[in-house]
């Protein structure tokens, strides 16, 4: 069945019936995270065939010592013609590495995984949490709620772990 | 021809030489012309194909690059009156595509269909460029866009930064380091007629323009334009009889790939581009190495691309890029300069291939620059390269560029001076 429902007022048609999905996000509830469902969250997979009761849930999934470690992480900005992103800018793009993938199959190749920074109930972070978040930070994965049966996964500051004292940051801010 | 012979064509011998770049064309590069891309097109297939000596007629085939709403080969052929021996463009490309299925598949027929032939007499590629870049606001997240879009993350410079941001955290290459690329090819377009933006820029002033998206200043980034431009090849042999001295097509490696070619952040170093690879086939392919090139052409559709094609290129060690587009050597009286024109970031954006031309004039040593024209109807170069002046490079004989979809995907071509 068709979903569409708009982000940040950008139409983001889905589906809720594909295969697929309908494995991962009944999976995704479940705690601990296996990582071959993590291996399977790629792009085509973000619509659900279950609401996600995202924050907590997915939080507990990650847990303490399954968290996430930030690889490599963009800027801010907005793009030109998402005027969606406006009201959010400085917004944070992060492509973050898990620990149950880094090094496999080699240093260079392992899943990583887009997002943006969130609070911890899913909303595009604030200058301030933006402005603390740099390559380095340790990451987990929370949802942000589209609609019924849609959620985007996304990355809030673990709050679990050790942060570094400075990760590193863009020189000019 | 054998089978055998059909399959060696894609050894390093078999091009080198064969081919010759004999016509160069290109509209003026501008914002808001009020133009068609059709009429852009047009206007710069016919001027490279008089700068060649040639008629309409004497063409046999075009090859189009076709992106945002330029317009295809088979409209321009038509407008010129060419009856083409074969096209290439979009609207063949989907008849094609109806019967054959796979793209690979298609993409191979389309390139390759040129070199098969026993050789065309003139082929041709344009391309225009009128596009503008982004998704609307308004149009639906679909398929792989749920994967940028929805986290703003879909524009040029969005998609790319992670690369640049990571070169800077593996290397500490600094922004003012990178802002030289823009400094010097603002100097060359200084002395470049066509040039949309002619100005001077400081380091200081790139890095005090406002940040569109980190690590890219608004100067980092280059200024699309409308403008058409093209190139007209021909056979070695044929190319005796051009009106300029010919220009050799030495090797060429066309769009190589990273291990992912879709989303090469799963396969890294995060920080290095398709050049990596790439040249693993350009310089055996042209027999040459980068110390021999006396003149770069690298996409700068930002300041960062420059550096990291020239590094992955092997025109500088891994990591030393930062130090290579800042120390000199790629100005005008350096060692090895880059973009004479002022490429993409001053002259004007079009996809690539205007550095492809700025280079066939290097090698013809004929930059279309302020120097006077002498009574034998040549440039009396100065090689005074200050504001306003020359900009031929002293006794270039050999060239390189190299083009960028993205930081997975690359083409690149040396060309030298017969």
């Amino acid at each position: 069945m068709a979903i569409n429902a708009p982000y940040l007022g950008i139409p983001a048609p889905g589906q809720r019936s594909r295969r697929r999905e309908s494995r991962l996000f009944p999976a995704l509830r479940r705690a601990p995270l296996p990582s071959a469902v993590l291996r399977r969250l790629r792009p085509g997979a973000l619509s659900a065939d279950h609401r996600l009761p995202v924050v907590r849930r997915a939080g507990r999934a990650l847990g303490p010592g399954r968290g996430t470690r930030r690889r490599a992480f963009l800027h801010r900005g907005a793009s030109r013609d998402s005027a969606a992103f406006k009201p959010y800018v400085p917004y944070l793009v992060l492509l973050v590495e898990l620990d149950t993938q880094r090094g496999r199959p080699t240093e260079h190749e392992a899943l990583r995984v887009f997002g943006n920074l969130t609070t911890p109930d899913g909303v595009l972070a604030p200058p301030d949490l933006v402005r603390s978040v740099g390559i380095g930070s340790r990451v987990r994965m929370v949802f942000s709620d589209v609609a019924e049966g849609l959620a985007l996964p996304q990355w809030t500051l673990d709050e679990t772990v050790p942060q570094p004292a400075v990760p590193w940051r863009y020189p000019q801010e | 021809m054998s089978v055998q012979q059909d399959l060696v064509t894609t050894t390093p011998g078999h091009l080198r030489d064969k081919y010759a770049i004999v016509g160069v064309g290109e509209t003026e590069y501008l914002r808001g012309s009020g133009k068609t891309t059709r009429a852009l097109g047009t206007i710069a297939v016919r001027k490279a194909i008089e700068d060649a000596g040639l008629t309409p007629r004497d063409v046999d085939g075009m090859l189009s690059y076709s992106s945002g709403d330029s317009t295809f080969a088979p409209f321009i052929a038509g407008d010129l009156g060419i009856r083409a021996e074969f096209l290439h463009g979009r609207v063949r490309r989907r008849l094609v595509d109806r019967g054959a299925g796979r793209h690979g598949d298609r993409r191979d027929r389309g390139r390759h269909v040129p070199h098969r032939r026993d050789l065309p007499r003139h082929e041709r590629l344009f391309a225009g460029s009128d596009r503008r870049h982004g998704a609307r606001a308004a149009a639906p997240m679909v398929g792989d866009m749920l994967h940028g879009r929805a986290y703003g993350w879909e524009s040029a410079g969005q998609m790319f930064s992670p690369t640049f941001m990571r070169h800077m955290y593996d290397y500490g290459t600094t922004p003012a380091q990178v802002a030289h690329v823009k400094t010097i090819h603002s100097e060359h377009a200084s002395n470049n007629p066509k040039a949309l933006y002619k100005k001077r820029y400081s380091v200081d002033e790139v890095l005090g323009s406002r940040i569109i998206c980190k690590p890219l200043h608004l100067l980092d980034c280059c200024v699309e334009t409308d403008n058409g431009t093209a190139i007209v090849v021909t056979s070695a042999d044929r190319a005796r009889d051009g009106r300029h001295p010919r220009v050799l097509i030495r090797g060429v490696v066309g769009r190589c790939t990273k291990p992912r070619a879709d989303m090469h952040y799963q396969a890294g170093p995060i920080s290095t581009v398709a050049g990596h690879y790439a040249r693993e086939i350009l310089w055996p392919n042209a027999g040459v190495s980068p110390e021999d090139i006396d003149v770069t052409g690298s996409y700068d559709a930002f300041t960062f691309t420059t550096m990291l094609q020239l590094e992955d290129y092997g025109f500088c060690k891994k990591g030393e890029g930062g130090d290579y587009v800042s120390n000199g050597t790629i100005r005008l009286g350096g060692r090895r300069p880059n973009n004479t024109s002022g490429g993409h970031l001053c002259e004007g954006y079009t996809h690539g291939l205007s550095m492809v031309i700025e280079n066939v004039r290097q090698l013809r040593h004929d930059a279309d620059d302020s120097c006077p024209v002498g009574p034998d109807g040549r440039r009396q170069h100065s090689y005074d390269y200050r504001e306003g002046g020359c900009r031929q490079v002293k006794r270039a004989e050999l060239t390189a560029n190299m083009g960028w979809a993205n930081p997975a995907t690359g083409s690149a071509m040396v060309m030298r001076r017969d």
